[in-house]
């Protein structure tokens, strides 16, 4: 993978974190590149009824069960069947895989251009960023995967409820 | 264990033995277990001649091979302890306490010098002659008190046989040899060395010989050649022997040792992974080759053939690798015989431990996790739990008491359950200590039910024992217990009876524990249920010449009708969502499906499936927690061709399904004071027509036993004539809708029911026990005159109502006029 950070103004150097970047449903997202584990393009095979909705199913991931979100519909866009592109994320002991459109870059960060007042908005999508950046070509929203998790849990528990 | 690391010593001859130090210590530091767990059981029985001859021979390898290694220490304490052994061996004094105390006290010394080796390579300062002295003084009184006592024990040994060359070397190899009293040297005389010894003997020559091939420039071990010569001896040594004792097959210890290696868990883990790495690209492989020939139009036989080939031995490679992690629970088990041993000493207790299930095996990082948190268990039911023999006696139980141990795989779950027939935990102490520390308000604790009030002794800093002894105050609580196995996705539950006993039970999750599993199939789904929790499959099918299995609504909720009682259905597409063809039936349309009658400790019903693929082991792997959280599924696991099935959790699709209540025993289960009755006691009794039924011992009066003639009949039912007034009879197999059975005999047991509307006499055939069952009465089953069901080692028994016996209730009762 290449590192060409363009996307990115340089601007304050000192501080730094590495992103991965990619597109969902024409935005451009990023997560924590040091939780990322490893990408693949592929189709999932178990799904988990009565499971939360923007969980796809389930990856065997060299042994390992691995749930894949769809992140369209972890974000509320319209969700779109076939295969897509596995982001594998690490994080507090447990993997997940995020499914997005396409892998944009690996970018550095400075952490001084991190913005994070927007922070904490309602909505599915929403509550999935932690951050914005303003890149060269538009805004590149940065999500956490606890936040991601945290809002996969509860509209499924009221489903469930009937 | 890992295999412990011998750090270079400065310099000496150590270092070119550096490899045969460590197999040493890692192979004394397993003989050492075994060891203790010999000895307590040498304890219990004495005459175990083989038990005490492989004893022998772990002593004497380590002795033979510390003088090998020119450890004097260890040499001279395990010389003394095995001078002491042969005297018991020769039935020259007895096993009492004095004699396994001190020999365990040689087993913990060997162990520390051991560590002392491994950490430093040298034996260090500590002084073992007191030790060695007491090892031959014990000797010698207990010789002495057998001579005065007169006892004469039948030895279980066989005669000696000469073996005069054999002994005197290895025994002078020990510098500590001037040591001994004169007595114990005369004792070792050659003559009186039995046939195990030889057998020793031979194993440690052996031993000496090959690590003399192997090291020419070992340490002169003058005796070697002598040694060497014993090998020969042997055989003739060993067809003169008498048959092997049948009572002990403890002997195979070293066969498996030779069959096993160490391996590093790192590698192990890595192993696995790959292997499943290998599995997916075997899948690849697959479906491109199919692909490719498909596109091309050609099968090529060759390649199909390779494919299947790589395919069989990539699924038995993976399966074989995973069983590689496993270990049985044994690892902990094998400690707790000496460690109740040594407990019930100090307490002045006297326990019996029961082990049962040392063969379930969990993953190993589970075993080192829940290692601590059960001796903490253990240690507590003997500290607290079992009473001092007089007070045991003084409440009409046996002097000694029970503690039992059981580990066995539930619902996919590893459960070990701690058991004592001890005092119990008086209830309102903890009641009141929950108060008085600001846990829960006094009018909120009155309402609690009794074993919402035992959790929390699982508080920090909660304890009722009116002293703090050596034994409990060692810094973990109850709390550490809980937050330990709780770490580990496990839970603790606990009951108690006071005056009967305590059982706590921990579940461990079944993180990588291998099951069997069955596989079933719901719509296009795929699902693994744990076997532990089937307990039948039956197919539901029309009823074409009426015996076949139909379904009925019950009040809206489907349940099937087997062998004469209900079984609550749940039909798994409908719970899950799912499309499947499995259904109840409508008018014209037959039901289909398969019920797999799923049963655990609190509920048992039938989940109805679409039809059942295969029977297989499966290996449990974690889900993450968004998916714990559903309550359905207890794990994954990966199938022989990689594709991913969910686990069901039969007790949490119940729970889903709004299964009867689940009382009791469970912190979960939001017991109300209805169904607060943990752990109740049971008569089990067998009625005349030979149906083994449970009677709720609180619903007991007395048990009587009344003269035929005392029976009488009045209009049709039968009536007893006692204490001046008529009794009625219920018959147990009429309550329980069977049919009753003529009275034969000369006399009729009745259990006298109180109740409040009067007495009633239930008729049985005869009283078996009293039990109280390890799962409280499961009430999701009920039927005319049945309760629920309770189980009685293992086996479902039915638990009277006995409301359908009193006066009334029955046809066949007596009027009310009889009774008063």
């Amino acid at each position: 993978m290449t590192r060409a950070a363009e996307m990115i103004d340089p601007g304050n150097q000192a501080m730094t974190r590495r992103f991965c970047t990619f597109v969902v449903a024409g935005r451009a997202f990023a997560v924590d590149a040091s939780a990322v584990q490893e990408v693949f393009r592929g189709t999932v095979t178990t799904p988990v009824p009565r499971g939360p909705a923007a969980i796809r199913g389930l990856l065997n991931l060299r042994g390992r069960i691995v749930p894949a979100i769809d992140m369209r519909r972890r974000m509320g866009f319209e969700p779109i069947a076939g295969e897509g592109i596995h982001v594998v994320l690490t994080a507090g002991g447990e993997t997940h895989s995020l499914i997005v459109d396409a892998l944009t870059d690996v970018v550095d960060i400075p952490v001084a251009l991190i913005e994070t007042s927007t922070v904490g908005a309602e909505g599915s999508l929403g509550e999935c960023i932690v951050g914005v950046v303003a890149a060269r070509d538009g805004l590149v929203h940065l999500l956490g995967i606890e936040a991601i998790l945290a809002g996969l849990v509860e509209p499924t528990v009221e489903r469930k409820i009937r | 264990m890992g295999v412990p690391s011998v750090p270079r010593p400065d310099g000496g001859a150590m270092n070119d033995n550096e490899e045969f130090v460590r197999e040493f210590l890692v192979e004394s530091a397993e003989n050492l277990d075994q060891l203790d767990q010999d000895l307590v059981a040498l304890e219990e029985n004495p005459r175990d001649t083989q038990r005490l001859a492989s004893i022998f021979r772990t002593v004497h390898t380590i002795k033979g091979t510390s003088g090998f290694f020119g450890f004097a220490k260890l040499g001279a304490i395990t010389h003394s302890g095995e001078h002491l052994l042969g005297q018991l061996r020769d039935g020259k004094i007895d096993l009492d306490n004095d004699v396994t105390g001190v020999l365990l006290t040689l087993v913990d010394a060997v162990r520390s010098i051991l560590e002392r080796i491994e950490k430093t390579g040298g034996e260090g300062e500590s002084d073992f002659h007191d030790l060695s002295q007491s090892l031959d003084r014990v000797g010698f009184e207990a010789a002495k008190r057998r001579e005065n006592g007169g006892v004469v024990v039948t030895r279980l040994t066989p005669p000696p046989t000469p073996a005069a060359p054999l002994t005197e070397p290895v025994v002078a190899a020990i510098p500590a040899e001037p040591e001994l009293p004169p007595a114990a040297a005369d004792e070792t005389a050659p003559v009186d060395a039995p046939l195990p010894e030889i057998c020793a003997l031979a194993e440690i020559s052996t031993v000496a010989e090959i690590r003399a091939a192997v090291i020419p420039d070992a340490p002169a071990v003058p005796d070697l050649p002598a040694c060497a010569e014993a090998v020969e001896v042997v055989p003739a040594g060993l067809s003169a022997s008498p048959p092997p004792q049948p009572a002990t097959p403890r002997t195979k210890r070293p066969a498996v040792a030779e069959q096993s290696i160490r391996v590093d868990l790192g590698l192990l883990g890595t192993l696995v992974e790959l292997v499943g790495e290998l599995v997916l690209a075997r899948n690849q492989l697959e479906s491109t080759v199919r692909h490719t020939t498909a596109a091309r139009g050609d099968d090529h036989p060759e390649l199909l053939k390779v494919v299947h080939r790589i395919d069989t031995v990539t699924a038995s490679l993976q399966a074989t690798a995973m069983k590689t992690r496993m270990q049985p629970i044994e690892h902990v088990f094998s400690k707790f015989p000496r460690i109740v041993r040594d407990l019930a000493v100090t307490c002045g207790k006297e326990v019996t431990l029961e082990i049962d299930g040392a063969d379930t095996e969990l993953d190993r990082s589970l075993i080192e996790t829940i290692r601590d948190p059960l001796t903490h268990l253990v240690r507590n039911a003997v500290d607290h739990g079992i009473e001092p023999p007089e007070v045991r006696v003084a409440r009409g139980k046996p002097a000694a008491g029970r503690l039992s141990l059981r580990a066995y795989h539930e619902s996919g779950q590893v459960m070990v359950e701690i058991r004592d027939d001890g005092g119990g935990i008086p209830v309102d102490a903890v009641r009141k200590k929950a108060v008085a520390k600001g846990l829960v308000s006094a009018e909120q604790a009155a309402l609690l039910p009794d074993e919402r009030v035992l959790h929390y002794i699982f508080e920090p800093g909660f304890s009722t024992a009116a002293t703090v002894t050596d034994v409990s105050g060692r810094g973990v609580g109850m709390d550490v217990v809980r937050t330990n196995i709780e770490a580990i996705g496990g839970a603790v539950d606990i009951g108690s009876v006071p005056g009967t006993g305590t059982t706590v039970r921990v579940r461990i999750p079944l993180t990588l524990a291998i099951i069997p599993a069955l596989i079933v199939s719901s719509g296009s789904h795929r699902f693994a249920i744990p076997q532990a929790a089937v307990r039948e499959l039956i197919a539901l099918r029309a009823g074409t010449n009426g015996a076949a299995v139909s379904v009925e609504g019950l009040e809206g909720a489907p349940v099937m009708r087997l062998r004469g009682r209900l079984l609550p259905l749940v039909f798994l597409g409908e719970l899950l969502g799912i499309e499947a063809s499995a259904m109840p039936g409508t008018p014209g349309h037959p039901p289909r499906g398969t019920v797999v009658v799923l049963r655990s400790d609190e509920v048992e019903y039938g989940l109805v499936v679409d039809g059942v693929t295969v029977s297989e082991d499966i290996v449990v792997k974690p889900i993450v927690a968004v998916l714990v959280a559903l309550g359905l599924y207890a794990g994954a696991t990966v199938r022989g061709d990689g594709a991913v099935v969910l686990i069901l959790d039969p007790r949490g699709i119940a729970q889903a399904a709004k299964m009867p209540p689940r009382p009791a025993l469970d912190c979960a289960a939001e017991a109300t004071s209805a169904d607060a009755a943990p752990l109740e006691r049971y008569l089990i009794c067998e009625s005349p027509a030979g149906r083994v039924v449970a009677v709720p011992l609180e619903e007991v009066a007395r048990l009587e036993t009344f003269p035929r003639d005392r029976l009488q009949h009045a209009a049709g039912h039968m009536v007893v004539h006692r204490e001046g007034r008529l009794t009625s009879i219920a018959d147990i197999d009429d309550v329980l809708a069977g049919t009753p059975q003529p009275v034969d005999l000369p006399a009729m047991t009745a259990v006298i029911l109180a109740a409040t509307r009067g007495e009633v006499a239930l008729r049985v055939q005869r009283i078996l026990e009293v039990v109280t069952p390890e799962a409280p009465i499961n009430h999701g089953l009920r039927a005319r005159g049945v309760l629920g069901t309770i189980a009685v080692a293992g086996r479902a028994t039915e638990v009277i109502d006995v409301r359908h016996a009193l006066p009334g209730a029955l046809p066949t009762t007596a009027t009310p006029g009889v009774t008063p």
